[in-house]
């Protein structure tokens, strides 16, 4: 059996520009792994590209999950292969209540009663979000609508979560909250998660591999210890001279 | 006392009826501004063809009932093939796109709808046999057009059917998070392309019951929906561009308004309506709902 999700040879392009230049990496069912770099890198691109999310023209290259060419399909049926991207921003539906966020984020499902179970048990993950049930989405905090964004991912119960930046924007003591969360959710639910940011040191300590991304192309990688160790890494990405 | 109640009974309730179709018309001008930014020009065209499909399936010999649900249906179908054939094609290059395509649609369609019935208008009485019944109310003396009367509860049920199914039912919610977030929806697993075509459906099988319900009143000919089509999108701005409920509001602001300018002095009644509108517009931009519609500077 192959990797969960491989991409060979992926390339992005928007229009005339070519953001993203031919990069192979893989993860495996159980894993976290980690693409980091800078502004511009083509973490979103990438990431995006994976979850359908960007249009088909620009992908070139092969991108596998689950044994399958997925490349250039539409988001909504790689997310019904149990796929869910939590894209950067947020993006959670504004005029959409806390619970009726989840249930979209549930959609794929058909066992309505188990879903119900699902969004209570997010609720006693994230407490925020159970006070706020009936909040509009767009009215939450930067911080809350980031819970909201990986509870409508939870609920979709994926195999695999692929995060961008989820503390982007967030204070130091909730991103290490949202990024204690992840790695339950990677321990408790076995789900495999791809984890995108620009927060190196706190994404190297989460995950088990590293890929680092500049300017379209993955420069370094391997285990995350050793990249933590990797003075050019040390000195490019986590501030360290 | 009974003179004036009789008046006003006698304006409301056929002001209310046109109100009714333009809302019903508004209902999709406004989910289709939510969803997609854009406008359907061709929406007008497609009351005419569902209300003259209406009317010649009754012509065959079915029942009234049975021809407007045929034709309601019908339309939905129409407006899915417009969608996936037509409008998202389009759409990906620009939204704006769409109110010129849909204008050059209206054409079109209007012209298909002469070729199939002429520049013929057929006669009212011919169409649905009720419509010369009235209910008489004793009290004010006043006779209602049992029409009328139909066509406002109708349309009322097709209001809060559509309210329901937005909110209540699953696919009605990930239309409405597809129209706020198109890109986090399919991230989510919901299929746009199909919300968008539902859109589509929902605007123009209400535009089709609209011309059905009150097509007989004014006897059916090939561009019966043009006006319909138009002030349903006036509605829908009157009410906060966008605003589904919005937009049923200023439909019937529009219908009952025009009713009492065509008896005050009928030839007119569309230029005091629409100036009405203009001066509404110009005081309230966000309508009744205040409805943000444009992101504003
Ligand atoms: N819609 C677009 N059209 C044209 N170029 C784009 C578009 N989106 C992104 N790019 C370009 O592609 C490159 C990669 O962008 P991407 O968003 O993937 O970077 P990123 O690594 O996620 O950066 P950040 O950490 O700032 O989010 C950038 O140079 C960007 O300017
Ligand atoms: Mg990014």
């Amino acid at each position: 059996m192959g990797h969960m999700l491989e991409l060979s040879d992926f390339h992005y392009y928007y229009g005339q520009i070519h953001a993203v230049k031919g990069i192979s990496f893989y993860v495996d069912e159980g894993e976290i792994v980690t693409l980091i770099g800078a502004n511009g890198a083509g973490k979103s691109t990438t990431l995006n590209s994976i979850a359908g999310l960007t249009r088909a023209l620009g992908v070139k290259g092969r991108i596998t999950y689950k044994g399958v060419d997925i490349a250039g399909k539409s988001g909504h049926n790689i997310c019904k292969m149990g796929m869910m991207a939590v894209v950067e921003g947020r993006h959670v539906f504004p005029q959409l209540t806390v619970y009726e966020n989840l249930r979209m984020g549930a959609y794929r499902r058909n066992d309505t009663k188990e879903v119900l179970k699902d969004i209570e048990e997010v609720f006693d993950f994230f407490p925020r979000l159970r006070e706020r049930r009936e909040q509009m989405g767009g009215t939450l905090s930067g911080g809350e609508q980031q819970m909201l964004a990986i509870g409508r991912a939870l609920v979709n119960k994926p195999d695999l979560i692929l995060l961008d930046e989820p503390s982007l924007g967030l204070a130091p003591i909730i991103v290490e909250d949202i990024f204690r969360k992840i790695k339950e959710i990677n321990e408790v639910n076995g789900t495999t998660i791809l984890l995108v940011e620009q927060n190196s040191n706190i994404a190297l300590h989460t995950a088990s591999r590293g890929y680092v991304l500049q300017n379209g192309e993955i420069v370094i990688e391997g285990k995350c210890e050793d990249l933590l160790n990797d003075p050019k890494v040390q000195h490019a990405y986590l501030g360290l001279t | 006392m009974n003179d004036t109640l009789k008046l006003i009974l006698q304006l409301m309730i056929p002001g209310l009826c046109l109100g009714c179709v333009y809302g019903l018309n508004g209902i999709g001008a406004a989910l289709l501004y939510k969803g997609s930014h854009t406008i359907n020009n061709a929406q007008g065209a497609v009351v005419g063809f569902g209300a003259l499909l209406g009317y010649s399936l009754q012509n065959r010999g079915l029942g009234l009932i049975s021809s407007t649900i045929i034709a309601t249906i019908a339309c939905f179908f129409v407006g899915v093939l417009l969608q996936v054939g037509v409008i998202s094609q389009i759409e990906k290059k620009a939204p704006i796109y769409v109110v010129i395509a849909t204008l050059a649609l209206s054409i079109v369609i209007t012209n298909a709808n002469y070729l199939i019935v002429g520049s013929y208008t057929y006669d009212s009485a011919v169409i649905l046999i009720n419509v010369s019944k009235y209910l008489h109310i004793d009290s004010v003396n006043v006779d209602i057009l049992w029409s009328n009367i139909v066509a406002i509860a109708v349309s009322f049920i097709a209001m809060v059917s559509v309210h329901f199914f937005l909110n209540k039912t699953k696919f009605g919610s990930a239309m409405r998070a597809a129209a706020m977030d198109p890109f986090a929806a399919e991230s989510c697993g919901i299929s746009v392309v199909k919300t968008r075509a539902v859109t589509w459906g929902i605007m123009s099988a209400l535009g089709a019951l609209g011309g059905c319900l009150t097509g007989p009143l004014f006897g059916v000919s090939a561009g019966i929906g043009i006006a319909a089509g138009a002030k349903g999108n006036t509605g829908a701005v009157l009410g906060g561009y966008g605003n589904m409920y919005g937009a049923i509001i200023g439909g019937m602001i529009i219908g009952i308004v025009e009713t009492i300018f065509g008896y005050i002095y009928s030839p007119y009644q569309t230029a005091f309506t629409n100036a009405l509108f203009l001066i509404f517009i110009l005081l309230l931009p966000h309508g009744i709902m205040n409805e943000k519609a444009i992101e504003e500077g």
